[in-house]
């Protein structure tokens, strides 16, 4: 479809259209000693570090890669352990009463913890491996998954809820075929939230104890004064954010074709 | 539209530029960076009962060398108290000098293990440091909770290198000191690096294996300077650290206002601390003397004992990678241990 | 045609609160009739229908289908919404279907149905088609097939053409006349317009204001596709007409 394609080619070149002017007005800056270069590198520096660092353990003790695996294992973990447990649980809570009353307390209790304030109880009971900071980022992961799944199946247009008791549906065919489709969209935003919080809960589940990871990559970069080092942490988690993101836009066109 | 859209972009500038010029300050003023540890007491003190003469003072307390570092990159700070490390990442960044010493912070970095560890199996194995428990063996693969880039960091980069080990052949988890307190309280970890005051909430049964003190080495809190000062008002800077020695002897044997001080600081600054604790912290680790300055930076620029011991640490945060070989020529070159002032302070008297 | 009463209604009564909506209705619809109601604005039409497929309970008073009480578990009934009610997750085929697997229809019957629905609708070439994708007089389409595919006993319609334009309108009526003359569904609809209250009931229930009882029945004998234009047509609705004038 040509219309199509010449849309998608003009999405893109805007797109690196507007990084570009973004490099550029950040070179300008740094080059006019508006930013100051000993607080900040340019974007020139930034990308000789981000090679070095692929090649190198200097001088935060791990290269790039090792940094990057072992935070995105972190924060996948935490991500699908959350969407596993909070989406089924504020699906149900969102239509069976019961379970809203058994569950919600708690959930509102733990709700407005912040995952920081969770490290010296985890690492008595889960200590200072990665069970622990997967836990950290499972908390954070956890809430919009649960309060969209649950928003999602309560704002269930009460029509469709009519059309099935009428044809005779019981509360579990309205439950899973009525209220979970239409919940989707919903679903799906808490799932981005998600992984947001995944991603951006990283840095302080790092904090717990660290070997490597983009946090600790980060929080290295600052005691040593480097923030080049600092950059390109924030930047490759600000891609794969951007990335996964993008994934996810991929899998729900797939899982909800539906939605306009 | 159009308008409003070149003023917002002048806005935009403007706050730019605000945020990135430093604060300066005139000629016979100084701005303090200090830290509410033992080395910070005498720049509080003549603060606070205005004994600061020839010049006025303004001072930022930091609790971190790595705060106190970026704000001397936006140039918030002149001289001060900071700790090795933050001061060699200074120098390599910043063009930071060390004037002089302040503190010996030696007594500081401890390593404890629990009682029945097989480190203390082994006492004596190496020469010259016989509380230094464990040798290659015991101490390779063990779980080392230690805040990376730290004093206590560089201690044990000491310790193992007396013992014939890197720190490949461990594993240091960096980690929050009181956090790790916690955690190795919990079972985690086979070794825990920390330093008072949170020292002195380990178990009683914990065993020191190691420590500043038994490697035989020694750690400095320094006093330093920025290229700026240096450059721009010399003579102030150098009045400054006269006086903050001749506080640091008058004050030295007074512990009760040490410590009271002492308290107070930390509170302030959001540290928790009893008056026991300080009490302990200030009598053992004593306030410098000129008479110490005089000995250690006497001698050919780059070739004082001052010289010696900081390079030791330079070469250590080489070796690990930290900064790199040509990070410590520019150190060197640049003249990052600075015994002017001290040397002409001598000449003085 | 069946003379047992296929719905039999008696002194069904709703009161929500101390507000008495439908005061002791009662009567009878035969199987495979086509009954309109019609009432003023707010007198309980919808209320009624509520009550019929049990999504609400009656104050007093019972509704029998087939000479039990009503229960859409036990009974095949379908309410035609007057919001619109496609799911938007499933394709036109799959609304279609879903009735019919509600009450677990065998599949070759099922399929079979929804073919024919498809085919009587003329949604076949739109089958994988989601709502969205269509116009709105095509989803009301899907759901009075989806309502008819599930050869209800009793179909519920409650004012389905409210949005529509005139000729979409008619053209509706004529599919809705097809499919309870080809599956002889009972079928009760509420509706504002005379006309087409006229054009499509066998009997017209005249409601009253609240609170609300029959106020009249009127029989309409005239054989399918009626003219609008005949005088026995415009005779009928000029009396019902006359009969609601003082709403």
């Amino acid at each position: 479809m040509k219309s199509g394609k010449k849309k998608l080619i003009r999405k893109i070149l805007l797109g690196c259209v507007g990084v570009g002017i973004f490099l550029g007005v950040w070179q300008l800056l740094m080059s006019m000693g508006v930013i100051s270069e000993r607080t900040m590198s340019t974007p020139g520096q930034v990308l000789e570090t981000f090679i070095y660092k692929l090649r190198s353990a200097d001088p935060d003790g791990a290269t790039l890669q090792e940094h990057f695996l072992s935070s995105f294992k972190l924060a996948m973990i935490g991500f699908i352990t959350a969407m596993v447990i909070g989406i089924p649980m504020g699906l149900v809570m969102g239509y069976f009463k019961a379970a809203r009353l058994l569950l919600n307390p708690m959930f509102e209790v733990i709700r407005p913890i912040p995952p920081i304030a969770w490290i010296p109880i985890v690492i008595l009971f889960l200590g200072i491996g990665m069970p622990a900071k997967v836990f950290i980022v499972f908390v954070a992961a956890f809430v919009p998954c649960v309060i969209n799944s649950y928003t999602g199946v309560k704002l269930t247009n009460p029509v469709y809820i009519n059309v099935a008791k009428t044809m005779g549906a019981g509360h579990f065919r309205i439950f899973t075929k009525i209220c979970i489709p239409s919940a989707i969209p919903m679903v799906f935003t808490g799932i981005r939230l998600s992984l947001g919080a995944s991603w951006s809960t990283l840095v302080a589940a790092e904090m717990l104890a660290s070997t490597n990871g983009l946090g600790y990559m980060i929080q290295m970069g600052r005691t040593i004064i480097r923030p080049d080092i600092i950059v390109v942490g924030m930047l490759v988690i600000g891609c794969t954010g951007a990335l996964l993101s993008f994934v996810l836009g991929r899998i729900e066109r797939h899982i909800a074709p539906w939605r306009k | 539209m159009k308008k409003r859209l070149i003023c917002a972009l002048t806005c935009l500038s403007m706050l730019i530029l605000t945020a990135c010029g430093g604060s300066g300050s005139a000629e016979n003023s100084l701005v303090i960076g200090n830290q509410p540890y033992t080395q910070g007491i005498p720049i509080y003190i003549a603060e606070e009962e205005g004994l600061y003469e020839g010049f006025s003072t303004e001072s930022l307390m930091f609790v971190s060398g790595n705060t106190q570092n970026e704000a001397l990159g936006a140039d918030e700070w002149e001289v001060g108290v900071t700790g090795l490390p933050p001061a060699i990442f200074g120098g390599v960044s910043y063009g930071l000098k060390i004037i002089g010493f302040s503190v010996d912070d030696t007594v500081s970095p401890r390593f404890y293990v629990r009682p029945d560890s097989d480190i203390l199996t082994v006492q004596g194995a190496v020469e010259g440091c016989p509380d230094i428990y464990g040798d290659a063996d015991t101490w390779r693969g063990k779980q080392i909770l230690c805040p990376t880039a730290t004093s206590s960091h560089l201690m044990l980069a000491v310790v193992l290198e007396k013992l014939g080990l890197s720190e490949s052949d461990v594993e240091i988890v960096h980690m929050d000191p009181s956090q790790a307190l916690t955690a190795f309280k919990a079972g985690e970890g086979d070794v825990l690096a920390c330093w008072p005051p949170i020292a002195y909430g380990v178990d009683e049964d914990w065993v020191l294996a190691a420590s500043g003190v038994a490697t035989g080495e020694q750690i400095p809190i320094v006093v330093v300077a920025s290229e700026k000062a240096l450059s721009e008002k010399r003579d102030t800077v150098k009045a400054w650290l006269k006086q903050y020695y001749q506080h640091c002897e008058e004050m030295k044997d007074d512990t009760d206002k040490l410590s009271e001080t002492l308290e107070t600081m930390e509170i302030d600054n959001g540290l928790t601390v009893s008056a026991e604790e300080t009490r302990m912290i200030v009598e053992e680790r004593p306030l410098p003397t000129f008479a110490e300055q005089a000995e250690l930076f006497t001698g050919e620029p780059g070739q004082t004992k001052a010289d010696e011991i900081v390079m030791k640490y330079v070469d250590i945060f080489v070796q690990e990678g930290r900064i790199s070989e040509s990070d410590k020529e520019k150190l060197i070159s640049e003249g990052f241990i600075d015994n002017s002032l001290i040397t002409e302070l001598m000449e003085e008297q | 045609m069946d003379t047992k009463a296929k719905v039999r209604v008696r002194n069904l009564t709703k009161k929500f609160g101390d507000l008495l909506v439908l005061d002791d209705i009662s009567f009878d619809i035969k199987k495979g009739e086509f009954v309109c109601i019609v009432g003023p604005t707010g007198c309980g039409k919808t209320t009624f229908l509520n009550l019929l497929v049990k999504l609400l309970e009656p104050t007093s008073g019972n509704i029998f289908i087939d000479g039990e009480e009503a229960d859409p578990k036990k009974h095949n009934l379908s309410f035609v919404f007057q919001e619109q009610s496609a799911f938007p997750w499933l394709t036109v085929e799959q609304n279609i279907r879903f009735g019919q697997e509600t009450k677990k229809r065998p599949k070759h019957e099922t399929d079979n149905v929804t073919e024919y629905i498809l085919d009587m609708l003329g949604l076949k070439e739109y089958r994988d088609r989601y709502p969205h994708e269509l116009s709105a007089s095509m989803e009301q389409r899907i759901v009075i097939g989806r309502s008819f595919a599930m050869k209800p006993d009793l179909l519920l319609m409650d004012e389905p053409y409210g949005q529509m334009d005139l000729k979409l309108r008619y053209y509706l009526e004529d599919e809705v006349i097809k499919l309870q003359t080809a599956t002889k569904s009972t079928v009760i609809f509420i509706t504002h317009n005379i006309e087409e209250a006229v054009y499509l009931a066998d009997r017209c229930l005249i409601l009253s204001q609240k609170p609300t009882t029959v106020k009249e029945e009127v029989k309409i004998d005239l054989p399918h596709p009626r003219d609008v234009a005949s005088k026995k047509f415009i005779e009928l609705r000029e009396y019902i007409t006359e009969q609601i004038k003082w709403w």
